[in-house]
């Protein structure tokens, strides 16, 4: 009991001290590095959830894509608001996943694998070539208005004389992840997240107990989507743009990967994978065309050396920490005890 | 004496793999309350058969009928649901999972039915009775062989069957696990459950099935009491090869 209090305590010192961060992180540049860290491990968060189901998706790029266009094209077309909007993103990315996923699901592995990439190329293709007009062909959409927000008399708006108020955009790329990853822990505690599991590890076993494994994948896959959907809405705002290069296989690799380095095992896998990919991504910048070296190659020694990800390197929990001081500390005052007792009798 | 009723009927099912005749025109039935064993050699068709009662395959020809519903086209999950639950040869458990876990996901059909705590009762009446209580908190694959196929049976059973089929459930047993698994299948059938078992070796279970199907090469060539089909000169062969084969 009193550990759980404990890790409530230190869960919510953490989060204190993340939305403490524009505060004292003067550096405009860090600040919209976290905040796309905050992007990154939604939409690793979400293909995660598809991932524990035993199906890995490699077009999630087409459905974080879909929620920008969709945001953009809601906030600039219809006049709608913020969260609105956002909400919209995840909606329609949410649909397609579900259209998309009710067409393919039936089968698994690298069938799957090839069939999401293959409709990813597709949708990117489409938004460059149909409708010009409103989807701005190559260009994509661009000139997204900076939203502002209204919180009782409070107006809030994302964008100041001196650019856009990357502190706010920080907030609000952070509040989705964490209502994010309470909404994926929230389902992988439940008896459904439970079952999802054991899909994983036989579908036919599943099924053969009662469990509907094709509509439990459905399900799951759009949840994935909208969580990309948002994911990609958030960004749109952030960039006041979106465009179809976001659709590239690459993005794709890049989300695979956050997954992969942080871990499959649990929940932090993916934040931990996104956190750290972002951040190396961003000391690379300087060495140029050379970083997806550096990339693939970290991808490549966390497979053959850490197969469970950064995640399987365990912290040594409080006690033992605690447990070793007091076993050193015996050690040592035993030591010099004995010592001082030796002195004793050869004087 | 009571009127009996098929719990399930088939009829003339066939299933054709390309040029394959796997199944060929099959016909049996399971009274309510039976303990049915269907054995046979290997490749005669057992499995496949099972597959086709349970929806994992859908049937080329021929009509299944469980408790006067027509289960052809229906999904496996469904099938499920309306009480015909199967075990595997292969995959009879979630290996990363505890053995309470995962009979608590065998719960599936009946969790929104009870609450947690008649879960966890039921749970604990189930490892009581399959001897698996010492292993509550091990995961699948950490359990004994004979332990694991034991696990299978017991998810099975967490789904309350009205109608258990079971792949092979012996496969790789020792002689006494073998008994145990028997005698614990036999008090099973005796509670009400009835029984539909795969076995490829007839004498393992003749002395507590009520009944045997005999399928060779894909169809239907004995079906009686244990004692008579023993003594069938067709399912003698279908074993041993007819004499001419064998000299030659």
């Amino acid at each position: 009991m009193q550990i759980k209090v404990f890790k409530v305590i230190a869960l919510l010192c953490c989060l204190v001290f993340v939305f403490l961060i524009p505060l004292f992180v003067t550096q405009l540049y860090w600040l919209h590095t976290f905040t796309m860290f905050a992007i990154h491990a939604m939409l690793a968060l979400g293909l995660w959830l598809i991932v524990i189901t035993g199906q890995v998706s490699f077009g999630q790029a087409a459905y974080m894509g879909i929620g920008g266009y969709a945001s953009a094209l809601f906030c600039k077309e219809l006049g709608l608001g913020l969260f609105t909007t956002i909400l919209a993103g995840g909606v329609v990315a949410g649909l397609l996943g579900l259209s998309f996923g009710y067409l393919t699901l039936r089968v698994r592995g690298a069938y799957f694998f090839v069939l999401s990439f293959a409709f990813a190329e597709i949708v990117k293709v489409l938004m460059r070539s149909i409708r010009k007009d409103i989807l701005g062909g190559p260009n994509g959409i661009l000139d997204i208005p900076h939203p502002t927000i209204t919180i009782g008399a409070l107006n809030l708006s994302f964008v100041s004389e001196t650019g856009p108020n990357t502190s706010l955009y920080y907030w609000l790329a952070m509040a989705c992840l964490v209502i994010t990853i309470l909404l994926v822990w929230f389902i992988t505690r439940s008896r459904f997240g439970r079952e999802l599991r054991g899909i994983a590890q036989s579908d036919d076993l599943a099924e053969s107990l009662g469990i509907n494994v094709f509509r439990h994948l459905l399900v799951t896959f759009a949840i994935g989507c909208f969580i990309a959907g948002v994911a990609g809405a958030i960004q749109s705002y952030n960039f006041t743009m979106v465009t179809s290069d976001w659709m590239e296989v690459g993005h794709s690799i890049d989300q695979l990967s956050w997954v992969i380095v942080g871990g499959m095992g649990s929940i932090g896998g993916p934040i931990i994978g996104a956190f750290i990919l972002t951040i190396i991504g961003e000391l690379l910048r300087a060495v140029g065309a050379y970083e997806p070296i550096f990339s693939g190659a970290t991808l490549v020694m966390i497979m053959l050396f850490l197969p469970g990800g950064l995640i399987s390197l365990r912290v040594p929990k409080f006690s033992t920490l605690l447990g070793i001081f007091k076993r050193l500390s015996r050690a040592i005052s035993f030591t010099s005890g004995g010592s001082s007792g030796n002195r004793k009798q050869s004087s | 004496m009571g009127i009996v009723s098929n719990l399930l009927e088939v009829k003339g099912l066939v299933k054709n793999f390309g040029g394959l005749m796997a199944v060929d025109n099959v016909d049996f039935y399971i009274e309510e309350g039976e303990f049915l064993g269907l054995v046979g050699p290997n490749g005669a068709g057992k499995t496949t058969a099972f597959n086709l009662v349970s929806g994992f395959l859908r049937p080329t020809e021929g009509k299944i009928i469980f408790n006067g519903r027509n289960l052809v086209g229906l999904k496996p999950h469904k099938i499920a649901s309306m009480g015909i639950i199967r075990t595997f040869q292969a995959s009879t458990l979630f290996g990363n999972f505890t053995v309470g876990e995962n009979l608590d996901l065998s719960l599936h059909l009946k969790a929104r039915q009870k609450n947690s705590e008649d879960n966890s009762l039921f749970i604990n009446e189930l490892l009581d009775f399959f001897q698996l209580s010492m292993w509550k908190d091990s995961l699948g694959y950490d359990l004994p062989y004979g332990h694991q196929r034991m696990l299978g049976v017991a998810m099975a059973m967490a789904a309350e069957p009205k109608l258990l089929m079971l792949d092979e459930p012996l496969t790789g047993m020792d002689p006494k696990e073998c008994m145990d698994m028997i005698r614990l299948l036999s008090t099973i059938n005796k509670q009400g459950t009835t029984v539909l078992m795969i076995e490829h070796h007839v004498s393992e279970i003749l002395e507590s099935v009520g009944r045997i199907i005999v399928l060779s090469n894909g169809k239907k060539i004995a079906d009686g009491l244990p004692k008579d089909v023993v003594q069938n000169k067709e399912v003698e062969e279908a074993y041993l090869g007819r004499e001419e084969e064998s000299i030659a």
